[in-house]
């Protein structure tokens, strides 16, 4: 190929200094853009033909008619499987949203919603914590404290339509998905009244109105699920995303793959949520995965995954909302997020707390706590002061109180209701 | 009357169903471009399109807990399993996430779903592509267990099936695909939790279910050479059972035989008996028969792979020691 053939590929990549630029992204070599323009007098070097070739492919632009610059023995065919992994490698990484970008993008009310969710979530789960110490809580009971910034960043920006299912750390998205406390008590203290007529217990909250779908005890089994809800609104033609959470320690369920390799394949409208607390039960994720960065884990299938950091909700939010956008209307899905979180609280109300430090909880707990972030933000703009925040979280702790206080006088669900439910047919409220 | 094969049947019904209901679709793997594993669905991908009629990859666990998913979410899946052997790759969604999500939801989520393909054992193909799974299906609350015999059987059950608003189990035959059956009309819908008389009889009850009946069935036109009237139950529901029929049929006949070709110990036969013995017992006569298949991993050699399953010979000559 001419030298005039080289001039006009490089143009058609927009110019010497994008394709610099883009050059440095897809390969480890530094390269500067006056050897790039040199190209356009003195042809492209053998040694960078292979990478243009992929910013071609990339862009469409039909490669066919430059396969010349592909050394012998190298078909378009690998060039793609080159280019496909090269791609998704550049795309996965780390997102935040700068300071500037979130007093710009970030208004009171969107910052007050946040904050107040988090704090609701909070203080149920404290006062949960004290009801299960009291005996008054039976099984199991996994609490989201230290983790309020995942959901409230995402239900802020989420519609009623959105669906979301995750594992049996489930009380906040009941909350977030708006059920009356009284109802989540009643459950968890299994009375009459309960969200799922005390039948399911802490790890087995639904509100099927709201489109939350559970509340799921097998670690990992929520993934498939969520996949299929997400078919499910694909193949109705409903513009919906729908959120799947799911841990660390879930991450290594061969069912969660069989999902990722399904939502690619079928592009579902998906967005997958790795709330990484950094331990499934007493297993720190480096004892647990061989590759910890987590978010890559959906490279071999194609799937873009980012990391956010999930104790600053404010950022996370902007950042979701980009990637909700995409998902909902460029038809990106599916994707994966990394939620790096901390819980304060055991992975159980029965953990020994063997496997970490008092220290780390406590270092966690006073730079990184999500609450206390959006609470610094409120006050350092001026929107509220001290004291209307003290006198919010006393109106929360008040609802909190008087729900909870509720849940404990109600009646044991009735022994008749023992056989309902069990099939459609004896179900009470079909 | 029309005279047709099993997996015709099976594949009409499903035709019908879909005509009628456009969130009912099926999934599984091969069933569309391959056209089936075993051709049950020959020419759904041309009628409903790919989007209706779903290749998935070999992912079991992965597409049955999509399934079920999307049964949340207001469809009607058909999962077909190429064999039910590989349904244990999913079986704890079938059970976990299928059967107990509307119980444990306080009855908000209810899983419109069938699960089918063939069930039990196929020929020659050794013991991890031969096995009975009614038993483990049975066992589970929240789940209904069907099992037809003949085409009648397999198109009526299935139509119930795909109309149920619960999870549904449907074990087919592999080796009863091909059986050409006359349709009776009449039970264009068959009711799930009623079984069968076949051939009403006084002096014994025989009961079984899918291919067992076939065994049933020679054992019956035998024992009749003999003047022994026998009486020929088809199951078709093992969960819920049908127990008023069985009791009835017994308290008649006095005598009981169970055939299965899954394992004795929790098995099909053993919850039949028992639910003689608990509400019949004073009406029978002798002790009730068991035969099941052999209590081993199923053997490839073909004369072990016959021994291991039961004989008509061996029930004759008990059936006559009980007349």
């Amino acid at each position: 190929m001419s030298v005039n053939g080289h001039a006009s590929i490089i143009s058609k990549l927009g110019g010497g200094k994008k394709l610099t630029i883009r050059l440095n992204d897809l390969t480890d070599e530094n390269i500067n853009e006056k050897t790039v323009y040199s190209w356009v007098q003195q042809g492209i070097p053998d040694k960078w033909k292979v990478a243009v070739a992929r910013c071609l492919l990339e862009d469409n632009i039909d490669v066919d008619k430059y396969k010349e610059l592909l050394p012998p023995g190298m078909s378009i065919d690998n060039l793609t499987a080159a280019n496909n992994s090269i791609k998704i490698f550049s795309e996965s990484k780390v997102l935040k949203a700068s300071e500037k970008e979130i007093v710009l993008n970030i208004d009171k009310n969107l910052a007050l919603n946040i904050y107040q969710l988090m704090l609701k979530v909070r203080r149920f789960e404290e006062k949960v914590g004290q009801l299960y110490s009291m005996g008054l809580i039976g099984g199991f009971c996994h609490l989201y404290i230290g983790q309020e910034g995942i959901i409230s960043g995402i239900e802020s920006l989420a519609s009623e339509d959105d669906c979301f299912i995750t594992g049996y750390r489930c009380h906040a998205h009941m909350v977030s998905r708006a059920e009356p406390l009284l109802n989540i008590f009643c459950e968890l203290l299994g009375k009459n009244g309960g969200s799922s007529k005390a039948k399911g217990g802490s790890m087995h909250l639904f509100k099927a109105d709201k489109n939350f779908f559970g509340g799921h005890g097998i670690v990992g089994a929520q993934v498939p699920l969520g996949t299929g809800i997400a078919f499910a609104n694909k193949y109705l033609n409903k513009k919906t995303v729908t959120f799947c959470f799911f841990g660390d320690g879930a991450v290594n369920q061969g069912q969660v793959y069989e999902a990722f390799n399904m939502a690619a394949l079928w592009q579902l409208p998906i967005i997958y949520i790795i709330e990484n607390n950094q331990y499934g039960m007493g297993t720190s994720v480096e004892r647990a995965s061989a590759m910890t960065e987590l978010f890559r884990r959906g490279e071999s299938f194609g799937i873009k995954g980012y990391e956010i950091d999930g104790m600053d909700p404010l950022s996370l939010h902007l950042c979701m909302k980009k990637i909700y956008q995409q998902v909902l209307n460029e038809n990106k899905g599916p994707i994966l997020i990394e939620a790096k979180t901390y819980r304060y609280r055991g992975h159980s109300m029965s953990d020994p707390g063997k496997y970490r430090t008092r220290q780390e909880i406590q270092e966690t707990r006073e730079n990184r706590d999500p609450i206390e972030r959006v609470r610094t933000f409120l006050i350092d703009n001026n929107f509220y002061s001290e004291d209307e925040l003290k006198s919010m979280d006393n109106k929360i702790k008040e609802e909190v109180l008087s729900a909870s206080e509720e849940a404990r006088d109600m009646d044991l669900p009735k022994e008749s209701i023992l056989f309902d439910d069990v099939y459609y047919e004896n179900g009470i409220n079909k | 009357m029309t005279f047709k094969s099993v997996r015709e049947s099976i594949r009409d019904t499903i035709a019908e169903e879909m005509r009628v209901d456009p969130n009912i679709f099926l999934l599984g793997e091969e069933v569309g471009e391959y056209q089936g594993a075993y051709k049950v669905s020959q020419g759904l991908l041309e009628e409903f399109s790919s989007k209706r009629i779903v290749d998935t990859p070999i992912t079991e666990a992965g597409f049955t807990g999509l399934a079920i998913g999307a049964a949340m979410n207001g469809l009607r899946p058909i999962v077909e399993f190429m064999t039910w052997n590989f349904a244990m790759q999913a079986i704890d969604h079938i059970i976990n996430s299928a059967a107990k999500t509307f119980y444990m939801s306080g009855g908000k989520i209810n899983i419109p779903i069938v699960f089918r393909g063939p069930n039990g054992i196929a020929s020659r193909v050794a013991a991890q592509h031969s096995q009975d799974y009614s038993a483990w299906y049975s066992h589970i609350p929240g789940l209904k267990v069907l099992s037809p015999y003949d085409s009648n059987d397999a198109s009526g059950l299935l139509r119930a099936a795909i109309r149920d608003e619960n999870p549904v189990i449907f074990l087919e035959h592999e080796l009863l695909y091909n059986e050409k059956f006359d349709i009776d009309t009449n039970e264009d819908q068959i009711s799930i939790g009623k079984a069968k008389i076949m051939i009403e009889g006084s002096d014994i009850s025989i009961i079984s279910y899918s291919r067992g009946l076939e065994t049933a069935l020679e054992v019956e036109k035998t024992l009749s050479q003999k003047s022994i009237s026998a009486e020929i139950i088809n199951l078709r529901t093992l969960k819920p059972l049908d127990k008023d029929t069985l009791i009835e049929s017994i308290r008649k006949t006095n005598k009981v035989v169970v055939i299965e070709e899954g394992w004795s110990q929790c098995g099909v036969g053993s919850e039949v008996i028992s639910v003689i013995v608990e509400n019949a017992f004073d009406y029978l006569d002798a002790e009730p028969l068991r035969f099941s298949g052999k209590d081993i991993p199923l053997p490839y050699a073909e004369n072990l792979e016959k021994l291991a399953l039961p004989s008509s010979e061996v029930i004759v000559k008990k059936c006559l020691e009980i007349c």
